[in-house]
């Protein structure tokens, strides 16, 4: 590259430092007090770290002192799954293993009963699992801006209004909808369970998303003068687990990005639970999204929405 | 702290804007990213550092939050409720060095969040592709990369002598920093 380029550089710095001058500037008392906060919070966090070691310390010479060998209280996890510095979701947060019954100690919700928010956690993949099914995606961590139900208002759905369920899965607010979010440095992951007022209610809109996911292979949607994403979507057929499920892979498209994404939705119950897997890419460097991806990722979920206690 | 701080502010605030635009090239999350950064320097104790110092702090944290606020931005892509601003500076640019300017903005913008670091910390702050490397936590063999594909998308923004780009990656001693 040349000098010239980096001159260019330093003058289209030099150009917005200049804009800059001309407004009101950085707040400086309010940059201050979220520093001052800051500072608070690490060094009681340091703190309550070196409190813990000094602990262990003592009891590990308390211990010696007393002629006896004593493990010393448990510590940071050591089997490498520990945060660095990022919320890991793990198997203890509630979600159940898919490969084994439920774990979080909740008494089973009877067979046919409605589930209820109450049930909603348990319902949730492990995104470690995710990331073991689904090659390429890397260890995930809980995102903690997980988007709501529905589009904004001012979004344009393309080609029309009729392809809005593709984004929202139900054509109006559910009773109840948590979301869940993980994100890695390749991509992300989001269930959203949505719950019904009864199956019946579950089935029709399933049925409906059905419909609107074949009739809708490319769609998109936009805030007009902003932005938005282009979707082209291959629907790979209803699934063959006990429950309901429709898997679907392709692409979206956006801000230079193409990325792949790999969706399954399932019935179980009142609820409709949507899982989309999404990994980044460029234009000219794309991760192509399979069938298999799919397959599996409705694996999970059939293991895990299936449990005689849920399903 | 308080002191220091508005020092730094009011010596260095608008180069660090200036910096901050390079890397995300909208002039409000400029500002965001500049805040960003003098927050996370300061929420450290910095003791006895001179501006220049606490200045090469802020640098490394506006350019550590803009990766990771580029992260977080691809993350919504998903999610049709996306807001993307497209402002940038306002100021007029009519003449032929504006326009070219606006060229360089325009091809920035191309650039995908790592090689447009690479870029600004390689041309602007003309470093060693090492010295890049340690910036953000990459293999030279990463940047390197990342530099020549970058170069494939500014084209002939960066060849104004008609020679192959890769024959003018030099650092130049005594060069803009």
């Amino acid at each position: 590259m040349t000098q010239r380029f980096g001159l260019d550089l330093r003058e289209l710095a030099d150009e917005a430092a200049q804009v800059h001058t001309t407004g009101a500037g950085l707040p400086v008392a309010r940059i201050g007090a979220r520093a001052r906060r800051a500072r608070r919070r690490h060094e009681a966090a340091v703190l309550a770290g070196a409190g813990a070691l000094v602990a262990a310390v003592a009891l590990g010479g308390a211990a010696l002192l007393g002629g006896r060998t004593t493990t010393p209280p448990a510590g940071p996890p050591s089997d490498g799954a520990a945060p660095t510095g990022s919320t890991t979701a793990t198997a203890t947060d509630g979600a159940p293993s898919p490969t084994g019954g439920p774990d979080d100690g909740a008494p089973p919700v009877p067979d046919g009963a409605p589930l209820g928010p109450s049930d909603v956690a348990g319902l949730m993949l492990d995104p470690a699992d995710v990331s073991g099914a689904i090659a390429g995606l890397g260890e995930l961590t809980v995102f903690d801006e997980a988007p709501g139900w529905g589009l904004d208002p001012d979004v344009q759905v393309r080609p029309s209004d009729a392809c809005r369920r593709a984004f929202t899965v139900v054509e109006e607010a559910p009773a109840h909808v948590e979301t869940s979010m993980w994100t890695s440095d390749v991509g992300h992951v989001t269930q959203q369970v949505l719950l019904l007022d009864d199956a019946a209610a579950a089935a029709a809109e399933m049925d409906a998303l059905r419909a609107t996911l074949r009739a809708c292979p490319e769609f998109g949607a936009s805030t007009p003068g902003i932005g938005g994403a282009s979707y082209v979507m291959d629907v790979l057929g209803d699934g063959a687990g006990p429950l309901p499920s429709i898997r679907a892979a392709g692409t979206e498209s956006g801000e230079g990005l193409v990325n792949s994404v790999v969706q399954v939705d399932v019935l179980v119950r009142n609820a409709l639970v949507r899982v989309q897997v999404l990994r980044y890419g460029a234009p000219d460097d794309p991760v192509p999204a399979t069938a298999e991806d799919a397959a599996a990722l409705d694996g999970l979920l059939q293991a895990l929405l299936a449990r005689p206690d849920v399903g | 702290m308080d002191e220091r701080l508005a020092v730094l502010v009011a010596e260095r605030g608008p180069a660090l804007v200036g910096y901050a635009y390079l890397l995300c090239g909208r002039l409000a999350e400029a500002e965001d990213l500049v805040q960003e950064g003098l927050v996370r320097t300061f929420a450290r104790r910095r003791s006895g550092l001179e501006v220049a110092a606490l200045e090469a702090y802020v640098r490394q944290a506006i350019l550590t939050a803009y990766l990771d606020a580029y992260r977080k931005r691809r993350r919504w892509l998903a999610v049709a409720h996306l807001a993307r601003p497209v402002d940038g500076p306002s100021v007029a640019a009519p003449d032929a060095v504006a326009v070219r300017r606006t060229d360089v903005r325009d091809a920035l913008a191309t650039l995908p969040a790592r090689e447009r670091a690479c870029v600004v910390l390689r041309y602007l702050e003309d470093l060693s592709t090492r010295d890049v490397a340690d910036r953000l936590g990459l293999s030279e063999g990463a940047v390197k990369r990342y530099l020549s594909n970058a170069r494939a998308r500014l084209g002939p923004l960066l060849d104004e002598d008609g020679r192959p780009a890769d024959h003018v990656d030099v650092a130049l001693e005594g060069g803009p920093r």
